[in-house]
């Protein structure tokens, strides 16, 4: 899976950027690709369920996402795939069910009991800053600059002076490509520059996992391009990923692992060739064969 | 009838029209977003009490409000300045109307703000003052100009307690000429000649301040 050279020192800055993950290739390290090993996760979630009044959006979902690991998540709409992701940052709250960041148990209190006992809303922050966001809308700010758009949570959430946060955000622009979009505002760029600049905005605060919300279902097909691109030199410097996406061939190229989601339950998981080209669960199939017609 | 004269007379009461529409829109501008904080809280503790203020100032008339300052505090506190009271009183009913704006403006922001926001690690008052606030800012501008220009027409209701604005000379003006239809046509110009520049500043703001902000059409 090795990238041809690219001519254009994007992997460079990429490595420049980031340079806590530089050094490794993720899959050398990387204990096993399924994510069952018995090194900890860099997350865990454990039974979670989401209800909306009587219809189950999530049904008891567990999986494990190891450290460097790619997983794809791919399923119908309704199946709970980004209800799932964002209750892994509690922007929504679950009902049942844990979350585990690096072994740790996070959102909610140890209860002997068995009840479940949320965190207060205030404390959510400190957990967030460390799952980077990436949403199908985007969602920068439009009053702020792309810098500021890059700047803001470094300096509410991080504490970063004004200096440091800046220097960073030109390094990560470069990674991605925009360098010379820095002071622009985000009306005046392209959806995949958008996206490009999210990505940058969620890597700026170090987090130790990013979740992919079907960030290229509101691209142009030839826009989205630039989006997975980034993506995939992003997997290949080592972040944890999880990635909601109905980008087949790039869950196949990039991924380690492709879970099915259909009902707000996990109907199949595997490697990405096994999942994809040979799937075992019938409804897997019959999903896979309508996005690919 | 002298025109001229005419005029001269209730353009003297001009000062006091616009102290009035303004000093009621400043307090309404100022205290309506606290009030709308508390409108949208999560505690009942907060809305509850915020609700109830909102829908009884707003549903009494603003006439009967200026009365009830006028005559009731007045008979507490001693005589009011009757400008000072259509302040008071009309900055009161503003204060409702005013959050009730904000309420809106702050939910027509999209919800995708306050995720993205969330997501980046910011606790939800940093969402409200860097995020929130500034978009919905932005979005509250048509309705308040609205709600601005329908307090400089109802800074007329201070007439009833004398405080010299417009309208009471021109109701002065008229006892003593009879001429009441020239009277009030050239009051009803000064007011416009005050609501149009207004109408025009809201726009141009809403323009300059919306302009990075308006969804590029796909």
């Amino acid at each position: 899976m090795a990238q041809p050279a690219r001519g254009d020192g994007l992997d460079e800055a990429f490595d420049r950027a980031l340079p806590a993950c530089a050094d490794q290739d993720p899959r050398a390290t990387l204990p096993s690709r399924d994510g069952t090993s018995s090194e900890v996760p860099c997350l865990r979630v454990e039974g979670l369920t989401k209800r909306y009044g009587p219809s189950v959006v999530l049904d008891g979902v567990t999986l494990n996402v190891a450290k460097g690991e790619v997983l794809a998540v791919i399923g119908p709409s309704g199946s709970g795939k980004s209800t799932l992701l964002r209750c892994l940052n509690y922007l929504e709250l679950p009902e049942a069910g844990r979350v585990y960041l690096n072994g740790e148990l996070v959102g909610q209190d140890q209860d002997p009991g068995g009840e479940m006992r949320l965190w207060r809303a205030g404390q959510f922050a400190p957990l967030r800053r460390q799952i980077g966001m990436v949403f199908q809308q985007f969602n920068l700010f439009p009053h702020l600059r792309v810098d500021e758009n890059i700047m803001l949570g470094q300096i509410k959430a991080l504490g970063r002076s004004r200096k440091e946060a800046y220097d960073r955000t030109a390094r990560l622009l470069a990674s991605v490509g925009l360098e010379h979009k820095i002071h622009a505002r985000p009306i005046e760029l392209s959806g995949g520059e958008q996206q490009r600049v999210a990505i940058a905005r969620a890597l700026a605060l170090d987090p130790q996992a990013m979740l992919f919300d079907e960030p290229t279902s509101a691209l142009d097909p030839e826009i989205r391009r630039e989006v997975l691109n980034v993506m995939q030199r992003l997997a290949e410097q080592g972040m944890t990923m999880i990635v909601v996406s109905h980008e087949l061939r790039f869950a196949e190229r990039v991924s380690n692992r492709v879970l099915f989601m259909a009902q707000g339950r996990v109907q199949e998981e595997g490697p990405p060739a096994q999942v994809l080209r040979n799937p075992v669960n019938s409804r897997t199939r019959q999903f896979i064969e309508a996005l690919e017609t | 009838m002298n025109w001229g004269e005419a005029a001269r007379i209730l353009a003297l009461g001009l000062p006091n029209t616009v102290v009035i529409t303004l000093g009621a829109f400043a307090i309404g501008l100022v205290l309506g977003l606290p009030l709308a904080l508390a409108r949208l809280s999560r505690w009942s503790a907060l809305n509850g009490p915020a609700t109830i203020f909102i829908e009884i100032v707003r549903g009494i008339p603003p006439l009967a409000w200026i009365f009830v300052t006028f005559y009731g505090v007045g008979k507490v506190v001693g005589r009011l300045d009757p400008v000072f009271t259509a302040i008071a009183s009309l900055g009161f009913v503003a204060i409702a109307y005013m959050a009730e704006i904000y309420r809106a403006a702050l939910q027509s922001v999209s919800p995708g703000q306050l995720a993205a926001g969330r997501a980046i690690g910011l606790g939800d008052g940093s969402v409200l003052v860097h995020i929130l606030l500034p978009q919905a800012a932005v979005l509250a501008i048509p309705s308040a100009a609205t709600y601005c220009i329908g307090l400089l027409k109802e800074s007329a209701l201070a007439s009833v307690i004398g405080a010299g604005e417009i309208t009471y000379r021109a109701m002065l003006l008229t006892d003593r000429t009879l001429h009441g239809l020239d009277v009030f046509a050239i009051a009803a110009v000064l007011y416009v000649a005050l609501s149009v520049p207004l109408a025009i500043f809201a726009r141009w703001a809403g323009r300059r301040f919306g302009a990075h902000f308006r969804r590029r059409t796909a």
